[in-house]
Parts: C-alpha cells; structure tokens; sequence
C-alpha cells in the first residue's frame, strides 16, 4: 500500500516559495467548510504541516497520505474544483489526547487567502489517553481572486506559512 | 447507544484578526578523533544572589569503571584494555577517508579497538552514541577474537544509537568499534550477562528461531541476483518468487591460530554455530543498508500454532512481538470453571456495536460526572457507550475502542483483527470525556471494577480480574493511590500507561504504589521514541512507531486496532501508537494468565515480573535492554508464552496461607548511596494477613525503618557513615533479618548488606559535568555551573556549588541533575552522556545553605540514564543546554 504518493504533500510543500506578502485587516472574509478532520493523520512527519490542493488527483493522493493508517480505503470528500479549493493543515505532533485544531477564518487579501488557525489544548491537569495524537484539518473554501497565495498562520505555525498557487 | 453519525460539514464564517510570529534554534557537531569536543562554555559558580537566596552544594561521584579515552587505538596491540563493568566515554571517530582505520582479517575495516577479557559469565558490549543524526553518523560494533577475526557484530538496525554484541565464552576478545557513516563520540561499556546464548537478536523477534546461514532477500529488479550475491558473499539457493531468493551465507572462515596478542584460542563452547549465527545477522545488516535490497530476514523456523483467521492479523506484528501465538496454544482468555477473565478498560468508553465486539463485553457504567465533560446530555449512567470526545465530528479518538480491541477483539472470525485474550471479556468504564476527565470519576471507576461500593449504587456481578488505564495526568492523587489499594486488596491487577512525554518525570496513574507501570516498544524491540522511562516503569510491551515501516508491510508500524469512524457513521481499524497502545497488551496477557491460573494474585504478578517469586524464579518477560530491570524497559519485555507458562506452573491448589516474598536478596550500597528500599509482600492467600514481627539489623550502623507492621509494606534502609565501626575504608558486609508469621515456607528471611567506604576512592573520569537546579514545578533552570574536566582528583573529585537559590514558596522545591555534553550539541544526559540526580528533591524553604547533597553521575549500560526532561537554561552562562524532550 505505500505508493509515492505518500510524499506529495512533502514535495509540493518543497514547490513552495517563501514570501512576504504585506496585509491588511480589511478584507474579504471566506466561508469554509472542514470536510474532514481527526486527531491522528497518516502523513509522518515530525513539525506541523500545510498544503494547498487545487486539483482531484492531489486530493486524492493527499487524502491516501491522510487516510494511511487505516488498513482500509476511503474515498476522499467530494470537492468543485472549478470554483474551490482545498487546503490541509495538520499540528505538532502531540505526546496525548485533548489537543486539537479550529479554523478562526478564512481571509481574502488581494491574491493571498489567509488562514488563520487556533488551536486547542488539554485542560489544566486533567487525565488523557496516552496515545500521541497529531490534529489536522482538510477544508475547502472559494478561491479568492486571482489568487496566488495561500498562508497559514496560528496554532503551531509559529510564522505565516506562504504557499504558491498556480493561477486558474 | 450507538449514536448513528451523520456526515455534516461544518460551515463556518467566523470574524477574525491578522496575526504572526518568529522563532530559531540552534545545534552542534560531533568532532573527529583527536579533535576537541569539549564544550565551549566558560562559567562557574553562580555569584551570589538576591536576598532570601541560598547556595547548594556537594560532590559528585564518578566510578573509577567511568575511564575517558584520549584517543582512538587503533591496532591490536595498543588496544585499550576494558573489564567487565567498564565504560569508556570516546572521542569521536570518523568514516572520513582522512581516518585510518585497521582492516580486521575479515576485510571490516575498524577504527578503534579494545581488548576484554572474560571468564565463564559472558559479557554484552554496549555501543551508544549521538543520536542526533543517526543516518549521517552510523556507528557499528564488531567482536573479533584476539587474532582479529570477526566472530560476532551487532545486529541492530541502521538507524539505530545503540547496539550490542555478546561474547561466546572465555576468553580474549577485541572489541571494535567502525564508523561506517559519518561519525560521533560514543559511549561503549561492558556489562555482565547471564545471557548464555551468546546471541544478540534485536531485529529478530524475541526468542524466535531461524536457520543460521539463510536469509530470503527480495531485491529490486534493476539488480541482478548474482550481483547481488557476490557482493554479500552469499549463493543463491531457491527462487521464492516475486523478487525474494532463499539464499545461503558463506560459512566465515575461521583461523585457528594463537593470538597476536596475548597466545590464547577462543575457548568457547558452540563457538562455530554461534559464528554461523554471527555471519547470519552480519548478512543481514549488510542487506539491509543495500539500497538494491528491499527486505532481508532470516529463515524463521516456525512450530504449530494458532494463527487466527482475521485478515488484519497479518499486520498485527506486535502480538508476534510478544511470543502470543505460542502462548494461545495454553490459554485464549476463559477458565472452564471460573469463566472469561474481565478486563475493565478505564477511558473513553466504547462503541459497543462494533463487530468485533459481539459477544465480548459484560456489563459496564459512564462514570462520567460532569455533563458537559461527558457529552451524552447527562452525568454518570449505565451506557459506557463513547460519544467521543472531541469538539465536532471527526475529532474524537475513540481511544477506548482501539485500547479494548487490543485486549479481547473478537477473534478468528475472518473479521478485521485479533484481541489478546479474545474469550475473556471487556468490561467498558468510561471516564474520559471532551477535555479529558478527573481523579474523582476514575476513583468510582477503578471502585465499580473491584466490586466495591461506588458512585453508581451498583456493582458487576463478577468484578474484573485486571484495570486498564491507558490514560494520564502529572499529578499524584492521594485518593486514587487508595482506590488503587483497595482495588488490589480485593484481588484486581491494575495496569496503566507510562506516558508518551519521553521523560522520567511520573505520570500518573502508572507511577502509583502497585500499579504495573507499562512503557513502549516499536517493531525493532527498542524504546519507542516518545515513551516514558525511569525508576517507575516495571515491563515493555508493543505501543508502535508510526513514523517507520520496519516490516514493509505497507503501513507504519503502530499497533493495529478496532476503531470507528464518526464523520462515515461505520466501524473502522486504525494504527495508533503510544503507551495507551502498551498497556493492553500486558493486560490482555494477563488475563490469559488469570484464565489459566484465576487465583494468581496482584503479588504473584508483581514478583513473576521482577523474578521474586518464592518458588517460580522464571520471569514472565524477555530481557531487553542493560541485563536485569533498566529504566527503559523496567523488567524487560512481555513474553505472552512465558506468562502463560508461569500461571499454568502455579495453577496448583489455591494457597491456603501467608507466604514471605521480599523483593529483593541483597543491598549494594555503592560508596557514595546512603538509603535504599525494598519491599515485604504476601506471595500467599491475601485472606490469610502476613504479619511482619520483625525488621532487624545485625549491625548497628544499618537503620531500618519502619521495624514491623503488616504485609505489603516498604523498608527504607539507611547507612550511617559516621558510626565508627566503618571509619576505615573497605567493605562492610551486614544483614537484616526479617521476622514474619508466615504459614507457608520460610517465615524469617535475611537480606544481606553490602557498604563500600571509600574516602580517598579512585574516581573516574567523565570529563566535563554540567550540573543544574531545576524548579519542580515549572522545570525552569534556576541556576547551574559546569565542573571542567580537570576537577576530578582523588583529593577532590568533582565538587560543586550553586549559589542564587531562592527559598521560593512554601510548595517549591526543586531537582539537582548533573551531565555531560559529550558531542556538544546543547543537551546533556543523552545517549552518549553521563547522568545522574540527586535522589531527593531539594527544599529550601527551611533556609540553607545545604551541603552533602552528593550523588553519582555515571555513565549508562543501557542509555539514556535516568534524567529530567526539561529545558536547560544555564543561568550564569553564556551557553544555554538543553535537555531533549
């Protein structure tokens, strides 16, 4: 079951280019929708992880790479390509339960689409399953207007993370 | 019940602002041979402090067996000498063309070399080093006989820090050690075995055997076989299809001729089946690190057992870690006379309607109290059913049916996978819930399991035979340790996870008095990376690693389990990892044990573990790791067959008395420790009580405490060094005898004592030692000094002191740890690092200053050492050190 595949997410974050992209507090927010979510992703990696997905095939590979520790397939959710979006973004990994991933907003700004993440985190001392847990969230969203930019910011996003979006 | 999920997405339009942030970090290189590796940090001792603030200060004893090797030997003659017990902290040696290493007579080139002489008890060498980047630096370790020739080499993995080989007997060895990649400082130390198989299997599984001298390989295609076989001096024997050859591994040729060195022969008996087994594993980790090789592994011999028909069981590599096949053969799970054995699984609840588990639970409760925490619109009720416990759909775990699909899934029923003790019965307790969940709903929890009264006014109409509590907090509760108590008094074996922090701080409740405290192992057997450690881990069992797929299975290597799937509304199977993953593996085979034995009790456990047993001195476990209990693996791995068979062994007649068990025959006391503890328990019936009469030392320079009392019960034994009859220097033996109305056996054992006293001790070397203060409560640094390698002397060895202490609060006290950095990278206490602590915490709030706070700082056998995972900020430094989380 492992395919190249599983490296997709790891490679188009390679694609991605660093930038600065100056903001503004007014502008367009987004409705989103989190068409999947869970508390363990499948996509091995030691640090948080962002990923933009414009087309059906990325989706689908993504979702293999999300999905892989299930010995049976899932089908990804259905998406419109044409006028949406999908963008992945997954937590530290974390030693327990009680830790978790929101979306605060989706934002557009100029081409950039700004998500802005909020995390959640175990209660005070409260007791925890002992299994370590890494959160992520898939969402799917509009395309913004001769977008070019999707940056991720909050949670463990320590920095906005910028990712490239090929035009339309 | 089952709440049908429905697959809604959550849309969302929610307001928010802009935001950022920043951050860096920072490293080191480990340095050549020859080359300085010493930390480049120039402080000392703290300047005085602010008012109300303290100093601290004590020496630290460093064993003469803690040597420091200048520089590499690299030729049979100049090699440097090691004994049983020896550690060496090296210098780092280098794969770099630059570096000359010795080609030993089986063309391995090494690169630095040691000679060890043994007797009749074998020795196991352990290797360990830098672990921070183990792909570019790959450290192996050879065993060659005193001529040179290679007779044994490490079998771990590539990617592994530590690795280890064993001798064959008596005789002269050479012990080398090649940097085959890259390099690092390393730490090899020589530790007595009993081990007698002369056999180190770490990628093996655990008592499996194999054909020595065959290995199937599966190569990719661009590779031809013959290649591919001269390369590894191997001959192709039998295609098995789909790329893998069967194939032979040339016998090692052996040279019968006197040592170079010392004019002796390995006398070693089996020694040429051993070579054989050698050259296997050798064959082996070649193929292995073979970018041509897909796979390699041995030609496993395999005896009739019973394999399930689950189709998933194929990728349940942790049940055949702990030899489970072997022990269903004696026991699945039920008792003809006394029925299933009840496992009581303490979490999140379970989705009852799952198929794997018809027919495998009994009656269970919610002992969820808060409404809100609990999610199913009430507080405590009779349908432990798991609502989950995450915010929306497709958050929630569903860790308690993952835990309880591991300790009973139903079993050969073609269906998704295999539980453990899968005729025993689950007996589902919720208390975790969305935020996690509370000591008070555990205690009611861990009460309704044992039968006793409880929040519910109900009890199960059998109570279980063993808790699970994959589940932790930092805090200690005293009225959970009671619940745990009562619940052992009334005969239930509580097991619990050690936490997944990669730290030796407790977590609770694993660290409780009498809870079987369970830590992780992956697919190679080794300590998974973020399982806890420490004094309070007492058996390893399989919790996965997910971030690896050593058995090219498909999937990574976490632990296969049921599970469901909220946002698709169907039951599903998952790979989890964690100890959460751990603990139900030692509680399902304990519930074998329980079926083939229903009147062990919680002390009969507990010493089959440690090997105390009065009368079954097999313990249930494989010995991982240092030989005997180590702080990473506490009494060494499960072993499903060998619990089984201990059960079956003592399934005689139920004991009608009281039977004296103390957990340990004698007391070491080094030169330097002061106080130990042991415990007295009823190995017999717990109905019939066993009085402690006496606690008595012979000599009056041993101090016992307390002197009587009824069993269980904890003895601390304290050494007073002032008494002058061990003034002098030596070795003082003593004894205590302990006098109890034990009905069965022996009802007066003796314990014998051992002092050292050593004022002006040889002392080793372990160069330059950090030494900190840590907040207990926050972990923060509060100050710290470094002791250069140059201190230690037989006139003062390595002193300290830390000035700026401040009294704190009336709840603050704080930690003392000590360290090396040997491949200055900022962390001490690593795997190649010397460690210790000072065994109590320290509390000011009295005043100080305190002195005499003197603790042992050695190297480890078997890494890391026990330490505090915290952040090390050096106070009065420039350089700031770390130690890994």
């Amino acid at each position: 079951m492992k395919t190249p595949a599983r490296n997709i997410a790891s490679a188009t974050l390679g694609m991605t280019a660093v930038g600065i992209v100056l903001s503004a507090c007014a502008t367009q927010q987004q409705p989103f929708e989190v068409i999947n979510s869970g508390v363990q992703t499948g996509i091995r990696a030691n640090s948080s992880q962002a990923n933009v997905v414009t087309d059906r095939f990325e989706l689908d590979e993504l979702f293999k790479q999300i999905t892989s520790r299930q010995p049976s397939l899932s089908d990804a959710p259905n998406v419109d390509f044409a006028k949406d979006i999908v963008v992945y973004v997954a937590r530290d990994p974390k030693p327990s339960g009680g830790y978790g991933l929101k979306v605060r907003s989706v934002k557009c700004d100029g081409g950039v689409m700004k998500v802005d993440l909020q995390e959640v985190n175990p209660q005070g001392s409260a007791n925890q399953t002992q299994v370590t847990t890494q959160p992520y969230i898939l969402l799917t969203t509009p395309r913004c207007p001769k977008l070019t930019q999707v940056e991720v910011s909050g949670a463990d996003f320590a920095a906005p993370r910028p990712m490239r979006v090929a035009p339309k | 019940m089952l709440r049908k999920s429905l697959s809604l997405l959550v849309v969302s339009l929610i307001l928010a602002a802009c935001g950022g942030g920043g951050g860096g970090g920072g490293g080191g290189d480990a340095t050549a041979c020859g080359a300085s590796a010493a930390p480049s940090g120039t402080g000392g001792v703290g300047s005085g402090g602010p008012s109300g603030s303290f100093q601290i200060s004590g020496k630290l004893n460093v064993e003469a067996s803690n040597k420091l090797e200048a520089e590499c030997n690299n030729t049979l003659a100049t090699a440097a000498a090691m004994a049983p017990g020896d550690s060496f902290s090296a210098q780092a040696i280098s794969s770099n063309a630059g570096y000359k290493g010795i080609t030993a007579r089986s063309s391995v080139v090494v690169h630095d070399l040691y000679r060890l002489t043994v007797g009749a008890e074998n020795v196991r060498v352990t290797l360990s080093f830098s672990a921070n980047n183990l792909t570019a630096n790959d450290l192996d370790l050879f065993l060659l006989d005193s001529s040179g020739t290679v007779v044994k080499a490490s079998s771990e993995g590539t990617d592994q820090a530590v690795e280890t080989v064993t001798t064959l007997g008596p005789g002269t060895y050479i012990v080398a050690v090649r940097a085959f990649a890259g390099g690092s400082v390393y730490l090899v130390a020589a530790g007595t075995t009993t081990v007698t198989t002369a056999l180190d299997r770490a990628t093996i599984l655990p008592g499996a055997e194999f054909v020595p001298g065959e290995v199937f390989v599966k190569y990719k295609s661009s590779q031809s076989i013959e290649s591919l076989a001269s390369k590894h001096n191997l001959t192709a024997v039998s295609d098995m299809g789909e790329g893998v050859k069967l194939m032979r591994v040339a016998k090692p040729t052996r040279v019968e001729m006197a040592s170079a060195v010392t004019g002796e022969k390995i006398n070693a008996l089996g020694h040429e089946a051993n070579e054989a087994i050698g050259a296997t594993i050798e064959a082996l980790l070649n193929l292995k690190r073979d970018p041509n090789v897909i796979y390699a592994e041995p030609n496993y011999i395999r005896h009739a057992s019973f394999i399930p028909t689950d189709p998933f069981y194929k990728h349940q590599w942790h049940y055949r870690a702990i030899n489970l096949e072997s022990a269903w053969n004696s026991a699945t799970g039920a008792n003809a006379i006394t029925g299933p054995a009840i496992v009581a699984v303490i979490d999140t609840g379970i989705k009852q309607a799952h198929p794997e588990f018809e027919g495998q639970l009994v009656r269970g409760y919610d002992f969820i109290s808060g409404i809100t925490n609990a999610g199913d619109g009430d507080g405590i009720d009779s349908d432990p059913e798991d609502v989950g416990d995450g915010a929306r759909l497709g958050e929630s775990s569903f860790h308690g049916t993952h835990v309880a699909g591991t300790v009973a899934a139903a079993t050969n029923n073609r269906t998704g996978v295999a539980g453990i003790a899968f005729q025993g019965k689950i007996m589902p307790l919720r208390v975790l819930g969305k935020g996690g969940g509370t000591d008070g709903d555990i205690v009611q929890a861990i009460r309704f399991a044992a039968g006793l009264l409880n929040s519910s006014a109900t009890v199960p109409v059998k109570k279980a035979d063993i808790i699970n509590m994959s589940l932790g907090g930092p805090n200690p509760s005293n009225t959970v340790q009671t619940a745990i108590d009562n619940a052992r008094a009334a005969g239930v074996i509580v097991v619990a996870a050690a936490g997944n922090e990669n730290t030796n701080a407790p977590s609770y409740p694993a660290a409780y008095v009498g809870v079987i405290s369970v830590s992780a192992v992956g697919l190679d057997l080794k300590r998974a990376p973020y399982s806890n450690f420490g004094t309070t881990i007492d058996i390893a069992a399989p919790g996965g690693d997910t971030s690896v797929d050593r058995d090219s299975d498909g999937f990574a290597d976490g632990v296969l389990s049921t599970l469901f799937d909220d946002t698709a509304g169907k039951f599903s199977y998952v790979f989890y990892q964690g100890t959460s993953m751990a603990a139900p593996h030692i509680a399902g085979v304990l519930a074998l044990m329980r079926s083939a034995n229903p009147v062990l009790t919680p002390t009969v456990i507990d010493q089959l573990i440690e090997g105390t047993h009065p009368t079954y001195k097999q313990r249930i476990t494989s010995d991982i790791g240092t030989v005997g209990r180590d702080d990473l693996f506490g009494h060494g791995l499960i072993d499903a067959k060998k619990a089984v068979d201990a059960a079956l062994a003592l399934s005689g007649p139920p004991v009608a008395g009281s039977i004296l068990a103390i957990s340990v025959e004698q007391l070491n006391f080094d030169r330097i420790a002061n106080s130990l503890q042991f415990n007295i328990t009823n190995g017999g019936n717990q109905a019939t009580p066993l009085s402690i009469t006496s606690v008595t030392a012979t000599v009056p320079w041993i101090i016992v405490t307390p002197t009587s009392g009824v069993a269980p019960k904890q003895i601390t034994v304290t050494i007073d060094r002032t008494h002058p009859q061990i003034a002098a220097d030596g070795t003082y033996p003593g004894s205590i005898d302990i006098v109890t109305d034990a009905t069965i056996g022996a009802s007066v054992k003796t314990i014998l004592v051992s002092v050292v006293v050593q004022a002006n001790a040889a002392l080793g070397d372990a160069g330059e030692i950090f030494v900190l203060v840590l907040d207990r409560n926050t972990g923060a640094t509060i100050n710290d000094t470094n002791l250069p390698e140059s201190q230690p002397s037989p006139s003062n060895g390595y002193r300290y002191a830390i000035s700026g202490i401040p009294a704190g609060t009336p709840t603050s006290s704080y930690y003392v740890y000590a360290g090396t950095d040997r491949d200055n990278d900022g962390f001490i206490c690593e795997i190649e690092d010397a460690c210790g602590t000072f065994g109590a915490l320290v509390d000011l709030t009295g005043g100080g200053p305190l002195t005499n706070l003197n603790f042992s700082v050695n190297n480890a056998q078997s890494p890391p050492p026990p330490s505090e995972v915290v952040s090390l900020q050096r106070g009065g430094l420039t350089q700031k050190k770390r130690l890994k989380r």
